[in-house]
């Protein structure tokens, strides 16, 4: 029988034997797949998780219904409901108010619904009805119906907070508790049962949400024919809306946010690539005259190249296997990360827990697997260039290495090129930016070998004169080894340089969204709604813009507006602004502008819109949008693209008086109040407040430096997750590279142990190698800033672009670059005292005489 | 001289060396380390390179088994031009017909006794029981019983090299090259391995060119090529070493 691919059992076994003979270069291997191999499948159980979470979330409140009506905004009056059933003969139709509120420590959503007419709607209701105690549940929805401050919850629910139907409980309303009873326990249900839900009556909701009169939307069930007609006979204002569309336009909005998640993910899985490439390169320089004696005994090319990619495909089972297990383990954390920022910044989710995605593991897993084929090639590559020559003398490897250094060299700009050439012509893909970075990191590092050479070559008179022998010595060794000396240092800097491009992402992102929120936050003071209790449909009194004005010390006040309105493709954030002189300021336009624009935006022709918002949607200056008003559907041009970093998936600035009227919505977010010459801060503020005690909605000031602070507080959290990701990718890759030095430095022991033999103390011995590493170490920091700015720069591209729809100039700090070089020499001086003190303590006979 | 160079004439020489010439650059000077070489070598037959520490013996020897290219001048194994061979065909010309011993015995560390022995056989395809068959029967030849799974670095010297002969002649190569097989031991230790390959060479009939500076170790040849600062002389006497 022929072995597969010409492995045969002796070849398999040198090669196995190699791998566990040298286990720490081995774990790192697999520790880098694993890694990789983890961050993936756990940001994408959590993702997953989240998403299913949403939607979950969101078919929990929508129920069966399969479409609602909406208004335009705010809210539709009871009476419309009232005459839309009556006139339209809806059967199986429900007026709905949900609302985010909290029991103890767990969030729920509490769902106001007309329990008569849900109840056919809802076949849980009946089937709670059927089950076990039904009298029990039927008194209870009774009670539901008939006492105010009632509720149901599910059983499960009911039995983690510990209650039992008659008992009271506070609920959390806008930041207030509520005492209500709990009037029934509805049984828990896979699929649409009422876990996470506070179910009260219509009347009920109304009442504690302080929205007498009004409801939000109203659920239906409807064939197709049956939506068709009430959706043509819906006054205006109203809108019919299929519920899976409303599911999809909810989650659109944390789209960003998973984006982010799996570029992060992505930047580990091409950090673990780079440590299989790096490792798996040192193991192959490293057996040069083995390969040799292969080839010599009739061993092919062909042999060798499937050799090595077999080690590959072992490192990367076990890695595989380990990384499906840590992925999991990480996922169940991350979901709760990933679930509490979502509730946080974007929507209420009432199903948190983790959820196993078959197809994300073997994604994961298959992922891990290719990456590491695809790292090992050139390793397997340069194993097949092994000659039956190279066992004749390792110097001779090096020499013949040395001649090809300006060939690495060359193919490194070329594969770097093509790398930039890539970011440019991949358009949105962040797989292939990523496939780009990592192209750029090869290169890089290809060219790496021949600079350090030069670098030790110009400096050896350098390291001569001012440490004598043992630096001429050290830099020497470091040009005799140039083949794994230049791949020791270019593995370094790779690793030092990603933190220096992460760092670089991270602070030229946080220096823009400072600029940005100096230059938009245009007022000093800024009164809104209090953000605990405002919702939409409530807002500040546009009198108060007056009252505003008239205070000594003001020079202007202007209003804003914010509001959730629906786009064709799902709904946007709408900020209707107006400036008490003239056009608001605080815009930064991207690119061209239609020409006479602020009066055609006043005239409500334009709209503004944010730059994330045209990246996601794809449009630009001169497209069409339309936005559904009380009127119906009405089109808007774009007349240009600002700058914006506060919301991710974008927004759309209107004038206030035209967003007024088509949205028959006069209330104020909130007024910003700009001081005049002289003015003092602190007294205005005083005034301001005395001014807002007795408005009965809850006001907030806050000034522009608070404001610009918490914004920044808030940037900081969210990149949290992906400071953690570096650390732990850099950690890793760090680890990589002390391994490849150390094992350099080992494989040096014999010639150290002549130099002992030669005459040489302990203390000059250590001198040297610590010398010598301290060479490669500076030299793989000064390497790395180059690098590091370039990484940033495609970070910025990569991850910022096409995630968020960001862009921003990149801005360097000098302590980023300098922390990095230190960073590079502090490493490579702890991966050089090990086997300085090996070599130090080591008897010369012991060591001359180990082969 | 044996019968077997008397033969010479007679039969096609299973190797051909024809004007090889060899120069290196060192520095900006280039400096000839061979200079037209011509010789034949019979089946059979035995020849000893002979010459001075850097006279060019191992760089003729690499030009031999394909190490190096030569840069004037043709190698022919077999009737075929190993100069002009593409990669692929010299590796498989190696593989079966090619043994070679180091000076430095250049065994793999990671493989046993056994395992080593049996590379070049797997390569060749030879079935297991046969592989078997041959590395215990080899093994009890070269002094080496019971060592079987003992690794490289567990070996003397003196042991190491019998491996190492031992894997160049397994798979019954038609040529085996041997650059110095004594130069690293002792002299005790040097006579009892030349002995073993002699003994070995005789007994299978095999071709050898066996590389030394050793006038002693020339002596199981049947005829004695000479180098001198990369030239074949015939009056190895001339040679004062
Ligand atoms: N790769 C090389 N580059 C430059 N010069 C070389 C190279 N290899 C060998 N030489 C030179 O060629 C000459 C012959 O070397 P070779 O190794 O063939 O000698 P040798 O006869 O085998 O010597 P020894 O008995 O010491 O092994 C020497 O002067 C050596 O310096
Ligand atoms: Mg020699």
């Amino acid at each position: 029988m022929r072995p597969y691919l010409g492995l045969t059992p002796s070849l398999l076994a040198a090669s196995r034997r190699y791998l566990t003979r040298h286990p720490w270069q081995t774990w790192l291997s697999i520790i880098g797949i694993a890694l990789g191999v983890a961050v993936v499948i756990a940001v994408d159980l959590a993702n997953e998780s989240a998403r299913r979470g949403f939607r979950l979330s969101v078919e929990q409140v929508t129920g069966p219904a399969t479409h609602q009506i909406e208004p335009a905004s705010g809210s539709i009056a009871d009476n419309v409901y009232a005459r839309l059933r009556v006139e339209h003969g809806l059967s199986l139709a429900t007026p709905v108010i949900d609302a985010p509120v909290r029991i103890g420590e767990r969030s729920f959503t509490l769902l106001g619904l007309d329990l008569i007419a849900a109840a056919p709607m809802r076949p849980a209701f009946i089937a709670a009805g059927a089950g076990g105690d039904a009298d029990a549940i039927a008194s209870g929805l009774l009670q539901l119906l008939r006492e105010p401050d009632t509720l149901a919850l599910s059983d499960g629910d009911a039995a983690r907070l510990g209650l039992a139907v008659g008992e009271r409980i506070d609920v959390e309303i806008d930041g207030e508790a509520r005492p209500m009873t709990l009037a029934a326990v509805l049984p828990e249900q896979s699929g649409q049962g009422f876990g996470g839900l506070v179910v009260v009556d219509i009347a009920t909701a109304q009442e504690v949400l302080g929205r007498l009169g009004e409801i939000e939307r109203i659920d239906l069930i409807l064939t197709d024919t049956e939506a068709a007609a009430i959706a043509d006979a819906l006054p205006s204002g109203l809108r019919l809306q299929p519920s899976a569309q409303r599911t999809n336009a909810l989650a659109q909005m944390t789209r960003a946010f998973h984006t982010n998640l799996t570029a992060m993910s992505l930047l580990a899985m091409l950090v673990g690539a780079f440590i299989v490439y790096n490792t798996m390169t040192f193991a192959v320089l490293q057996r040069r005259p083995l390969l040799g004696t292969l080839r010599m005994l009739g061993v092919t090319r062909s042999q060798l190249f499937a050799l090595v990619l077999a080690e590959a495909t072992v490192l990367a089972l076990i890695g595989a296997v380990l990384g499906i297990l840590a992925g999991i383990a990480v996922g169940a954390g991350l979901v709760q990360l990933v679930t509490r920022t979502i509730n946080d910044i974007y929507f209420q989710l009432n199903v948190r827990s983790l959820h196993l995605e078959p197809l994300s593991l073997l994604k994961g897993a298959g992922l891990g697997l290719g990456v590491t084929l695809i790292a090992a090639l050139g390793p397997a590559l340069e194993a097949a260039r092994s000659q039956p020559r190279d066992v004749i003398r390792r110097t001779l490897v090096e020499r013949r290495g040395r001649r090809l250094l300006p060939w690495l060299f060359g193919a490194g700009v070329l594969t770097g090129l093509l790398g930039v050439l890539l970011v440019q012509v991949s358009g949105r893909s962040m797989g292939i930016g990523f496939l780009a970075l990592f192209l750029v990191i090869i290169g890089v590092s290809m060219m790496m070998p021949l600079v350090v050479h030069a670098f030790a070559k110009a400096t050896t008179p350098l390291f001569g004169w001012l440490f004598g022998i043992e630096g001429r010595l050290a830099a020497r060794g470091i040009t005799a080894s140039i083949t794994r000396s230049g791949l020791a240092v270019a593995a370094l800097a790779v690793a030092v340089s990603a933190t220096v491009g992460v760092g670089i992402m991270i602070g030229s992102f946080r220096a823009s969204v400072d600029q940005w929120l100096q230059n938009t936050l245009t007022s000093d003071i800024y009164v809104s709604a209090d953000s605990a209790g405002s919702r939409t449909g409530e807002g500040l009194p546009p009198a108060l813009a007056e009252r505003l004005a008239a205070l000594p010390g003001v020079s202007a006040v202007s209003q804003g507006r914010s509001n959730r309105i629906e786009a064709r493709d799902g709904p946007v954030l709408v900020l209707a602004l107006q400036a008490s002189d003239g056009q608001p300021r605080g815009f930064e336009f991207k690119g061209d502008t239609l020409p006479e624009l602020w009066p055609r935006w006043h005239s409500g022709e334009l709209v503004l819109v944010s730059e994330p918002y045209a990246f996601h949607r794809n449009v630009a200056v001169g497209d069409e949008i339309d936005l559904f008003s009380v009127d119906g559907w009405r089109a808007f041009r774009v007349g240009a693209v600002f700058k914006d970093y506060g919301s991710d998936s974008g927004m759309l600035i209107l004038p206030r008086p035209v967003y007024a009227e088509l949205w028959d919505d006069p209330a104020i977010s909130s007024f910003g109040v700009v001081l005049g010459e002289g003015a003092d801060l602190d007294a205005l503020t005083e005034r301001i407040d005395a001014l807002t005690a007795d408005l009965d909605v809850p006001v907030s000031l806050q000034t522009n430096l608070a404001i610009r602070r918490m914004s920044l507080e808030v940037f900081d959290r969210t990149f949290t997750i992906t400071k953690i990701l570096r650390l732990l990718a850099v950690g890793v890759a760090f680890v990589g590279i002390l391994s490849a030095l150390m094992a350099l430095e080992l494989e040096r022991a014999k010639d150290y142990a002549v130099l002992r033999a030669t005459g040489m103390t302990r203390g000059q011995l250590r001198k040297l190698i610590l010398l010598q590493t301290s060479a490669m170490g500076i030299a793989a920091g000064l390497l790395a800033m180059p690098l590091g700015l370039a990484m940033g720069d495609l970070l910025i591209q990569v991850i910022n672009l096409r995630s968020f729809g960001w862009t921003m100039p990149m801005q360097v700090s000098a302590q980023t670059l300098i922390s990095g070089l230190i960073l590079a020499w502090v490493a490579a001086i702890i991966a050089g005292l090990y086997p300085a003190a090996r070599a130090a303590r080591a008897a010369p006979a012991h060591a001359l005489r180990e082969e | 001289m044996s019968a077997s160079a008397a033969s010479q004439t007679r039969t096609t020489p299973i190797l051909s060396v024809s004007d090889i010439g060899k120069a290196y650059a060192e520095g900006k000077a280039h400096r000839t380390v061979l200079g037209d070489v011509s010789f034949d070598v019979a089946p059979g037959e035995c020849v000893a390179l002979l010459g001075r520490s850097g006279s060019g013996k191992s760089t003729l020897l690499n030009l031999l088994a394909g190490i190096d290219k030569p840069d004037t001048g043709d190698v022919a194994i077999m009737g075929r031009s190993i100069t002009a061979m593409g990669e692929p065909e010299l590796t498989l010309l190696r593989r079966r017909h090619i043994g070679f011993i180091y000076q430095f015995f250049n065994l793999i560390p990671t493989l046993t006794v056994a395992e080593n022995l049996a590379l070049p056989l797997e390569l060749n395809d030879v079935p297991a029981a046969t592989r078997r068959a041959r590395i215990g029967d080899l093994l009890g030849r070269v002094g080496l019983d019971g060592r079987e799974g003992a690794f490289p670095d567990q070996l003397s010297g003196g042991e190491q090299q019998r491996v190492a002969i031992a894997r160049a002649i397994i798979h019954e190569p038609a040529l085996v090259l041997a650059d110095e097989p004594t130069g690293n031991l002792d002299a005790r230790t040097g006579t009892v391995v030349l002995q073993l390959l002699a003994h070995l060479f005789r007994d299978e009939g095999r071709t050898m060119i066996l590389v030394t500076h050793s006038r002693k170790v020339s002596e199981i040849a049947d005829r004695v090529l000479a180098l001198d600062e990369g030239r074949l002389t015939t009056h190895t006497e001339s040679l004062s070493w």
